[in-house]
C-alpha cells in the first residue's frame, strides 16, 4: 500500500513538472535544440527560432542569391547545409507552432508580405516601441536583431519583460 | 638538405597538431597551389580592397593580432582569435573552413581566392 502510494505520488508529480513545463514554455517561442542550426546561423548571430517568422519568409531568405546578400553579408552555404537548415526552419516555422509569440508575430503578419526582418515586423515593432531609439542604437545593443543582447533567456525562448536588461540601463521594469 | 630537413621539422611543428590543415594545404596543392609562402599571406592579410564603396580587408574583422580576438565590422559580434594557438579548433572542422574561405574571400576581394592565396593565408595563420 505504502509502495504504491509513493508510486503514485511520484508519477503524479512528474505528471504536474512536465505539465507546467509545458505550460510556461508555450508562453514563449520554441527553442532550439538543433545544434547545427546553432551552429551555423549562430557562428554570426543569434540564432533566430525559427517560430519567429512564417515558413515563406524562410523560404525567400534561404535562397542561394538571397544568402549571398543576407543583410549585407555574404552567408552562402553548400547545397547540403543550405537544405537541411532549410527544412528545420520550414518544420519550425511560425505556422507549425503553438507557442504564444509564434502566433502574435503570424497574426501581424499580412499574408501577401514575406518578411526578412523579424525586428521590422510590426508586432516586434509594437513590443520595443517604448524603448529609447539612443538604448537600441548604442554600441553594445546596436539594433533590435541582437536580441540576447538585452533578452536575458533568449536562446530558451524567453522573451518576457522581466527578463530583460538593457546595457548601460539595466533591468527593464515599468 | 640540412635547409630540407629543417624546413620539414618546422612543417611538422606548425602542422603537428594540426593534421588536418595539412590535408587541406594538400588539396590546394593538388588544385594547382603551393609552394605557399606566409609572408605573402601576411601581406594579403592587409591589403585593402574597394567594395561596394568601403575600404575591406581581413583585419577589418579579425584584426592585424591574430592572437586576439576580433569582432564583425557591422554587427559588432566577437569573432575567436585566428591564431591555432588561441583557438584550439582553428582548422579542426575543413567544412568550416572551406565555408568561410568562400565567403571570405568573397567580401574582401569580391572573388572566390586562387589555391595559392588559401595556402598562403594559412600558413600565415598557422604560424600563430
Amino acid at each position: 500500500m505504502t509502495r504504491t502510494l509513493i508510486i503514485l505520488t511520484l508519477l503524479s508529480t512528474s505528471l504536474l513538472a512536465d505539465w507546467s513545463d509545458l505550460f510556461e514554455r508555450k508562453n514563449g517561442i520554441e527553442p532550439v535544440t538543433n545544434a547545427a542550426y546553432n551552429k551555423a546561423c549562430g557562428d554570426c548571430h543569434f540564432p533566430y527560432q525559427p517560430g519567429w517568422l512564417p515558413a515563406r519568409s524562410w523560404q525567400k531568405m534561404m535562397e542561394p542569391k538571397e544568402l549571398e546578400d543576407h543583410f549585407g553579408d555574404n552567408a552562402e552555404m553548400e547545397e547540403e547545409e543550405r537544405l537541411e537548415m532549410l527544412k528545420f526552419l520550414v518544420d519550425h516555422s511560425a505556422e507549425t507552432s503553438s507557442y504564444k509569440r509564434s502566433k502574435k508575430i503570424l497574426a501581424s503578419i499580412k499574408e501577401a508580405e514575406s518578411p526578412l526582418r523579424i525586428s521590422q515586423t510590426r508586432y516586434l515593432e509594437r513590443k520595443h516601441e517604448e524603448i529609447p531609439e539612443k538604448l537600441i542604437k548604442q554600441e553594445k545593443v546596436k539594433s533590435l536583431a541582437h536580441c540576447n543582447r538585452c533578452h536575458e533567456g533568449a536562446d530558451k525562448g524567453n522573451f518576457d519583460d522581466d527578463d530583460v536588461v538593457i546595457p548601460n540601463y539595466g533591468r527593464w521594469d515599468r | 638538405m640540412k635547409k630540407l630537413l629543417l624546413t620539414a621539422v618546422s612543417a611538422a611543428l606548425l602542422w603537428g597538431q594540426n593534421p588536418n590543415a595539412e590535408s587541406l594545404l594538400n588539396e590546394f596543392k593538388t588544385q594547382g597551389g603551393g609552394p605557399f609562402d606566409a609572408k605573402r599571406g601576411e601581406a594579403a592579410w592587409m591589403q585593402e580592397n574597394l567594395i561596394k564603396g568601403e575600404k575591406m580587408s581581413c583585419v577589418t574583422c579579425h584584426g592585424k593580432d591574430l592572437t586576439q580576438g576580433g569582432k564583425h565590422y557591422t554587427s559588432g559580434e566577437a569573432i575567436d582569435p585566428m591564431a591555432p594557438s588561441v583557438t584550439k579548433t582553428r582548422f579542426s572542422d575543413l567544412k568550416h573552413t572551406r565555408k568561410w574561405f568562400k565567403r571570405n574571400c568573397k567580401e574582401v576581394y569580391g572573388r572566390e581566392c586562387t589555391p595559392q592565396e588559401k595556402g598562403d593565408f594559412m600558413l600565415f595563420i598557422l604560424s600563430k
